[in-house]
């Protein structure tokens, strides 16, 4: 009985060490100030003058693959500047993580069946032509989620895209640093 | 339910049918929806879309829950199989959801992903979303609305796009 009331008080003491090592500063106040001037290289471009977007559903379903039919909706419509949302379930597909050493992306196989609990994107032209570029977060059977850069996704059932287009492109120019094309709202 | 709704009114505009009496929204309109705790955000957006009549809505959310079901689609019983339950305080990371009508009843669809304290995230089908303290939600309505119908090899209503 006593051994057992000691273990308890160890127990209790170690776990009240633990929570003491916890600092203050490890905890930020909500109204903690944000400070200015650190993002030196910021740009912005408007896209929108007050001109009405346009608005589409873009609806892929069993056994499309969702990454190239995004890139001939691009052009098909000759979307010049887009962001979009979407949500649905595949069957499989391909992410990418950039790896800054080689400039390359690393393939990640995503296999079976998983939600897509968000894929978010934006269209840009490159050298004229529509570039799509799309990140998505996939959740398995069990909730855990992986993602990445989109590099093919087969949808199943289906994938459900809102896309909002705008009326003033955005351009892409090549990153020699990176190897990729970034947009540029500097050049026109 | 005590979550406010309000327009972000400036691209909207609005003009009488020539049937009379019944709006019709020209334009995409912006709304913003803000839960309060103990909101359950899934049976809020039902009602919500039944009585605002929308039907060809997407929207995005951040906020914050005490409580969160939520689901995996599975292929071979096509139903939702219960992914994970998390009974305890989580970071809203994203809600991405659309809106579309079945038989003329709103449908809406909405996937989260939700962090817990130790930043690990969680995600799937939104089942059931208790709020604390907040949720904001950014919703835009499009004036044409979307059309589900039964899809007979997954067996559930899947968004249709009419010739």
């Amino acid at each position: 009985m006593r051994k057992t009331l000691r273990v308890l008080v160890l127990i209790g003491v170690s776990s009240m060490i633990g929570y003491s090592q916890e600092t203050a500063s490890d905890y930020v106040s909500p109204s903690e100030a944000v400070p200015r001037g650190k993002a030196p290289k910021m740009q912005v471009q408007l896209l929108n003058p007050g001109d009405p977007t346009k608005q589409y559903a873009v609806i892929f379903y069993q056994g499309d693959e969702a990454f190239s039919g995004l890139l001939e909706f691009a052009e098909k419509y000759q979307v010049t500047s887009a962001h979009f949302t979407a949500i649905g379930a595949l069957s499989g597909a391909t992410v990418g993580w950039f790896d800054p050493q080689r400039k390359m992306y690393k393939k990640i196989p995503i296999v079976g069946q998983h939600e897509v609990i968000g894929m978010s994107g934006d269209i840009a032209l490159y050298q004229g032509k529509p570039v799509v570029h799309t990140h998505m977060v996939v959740g398995s059977s069990d909730g855990t989620m992986r993602g990445g850069h989109v590099l093919d996704a087969y949808v199943s059932p289906t994938l459900e895209v809102m896309v909002t287009v705008d009326p003033i492109a955005m351009q892409k120019r090549f990153d020699p640093a990176t190897d990729l094309t970034l947009i540029d709202p500097a050049s026109k | 339910m005590s979550f406010v709704a309000f327009y972000l009114g400036l691209r909207s505009s609005r003009k009488e049918s020539a049937r009379g009496g019944k709006q019709i929204e020209d334009e995409p309109k912006t709304l913003v929806l803000i839960f309060q705790t103990g909101d359950e955000i899934a049976g809020v957006l039902r009602q919500f879309a039944k009585h605002q009549g929308l039907g060809g809505s997407s929207f995005k959310a951040i906020g914050a829950l005490s409580y969160a079901k939520l689901g995996w689609f599975n292929w071979e019983t096509k139903k939702y199989d219960p992914a994970c339950v998390l009974d305890e305080q989580v970071e809203l990371l994203s809600v991405i959801g659309d809106i579309a009508l079945k038989d003329g009843e709103p449908q809406v669809h909405v996937h989260v992903a939700v962090g817990r304290s130790d930043g690990i995230a969680y995600g799937g089908h939104l089942l059931e979303a208790r709020v604390r303290p907040t949720c904001e939600l950014i919703l835009t309505e499009s004036p044409i609305h979307l059309q589900k119908k039964l899809d007979p090899e997954s067996g559930i209503p899947l968004i249709q796009i009419e010739g």
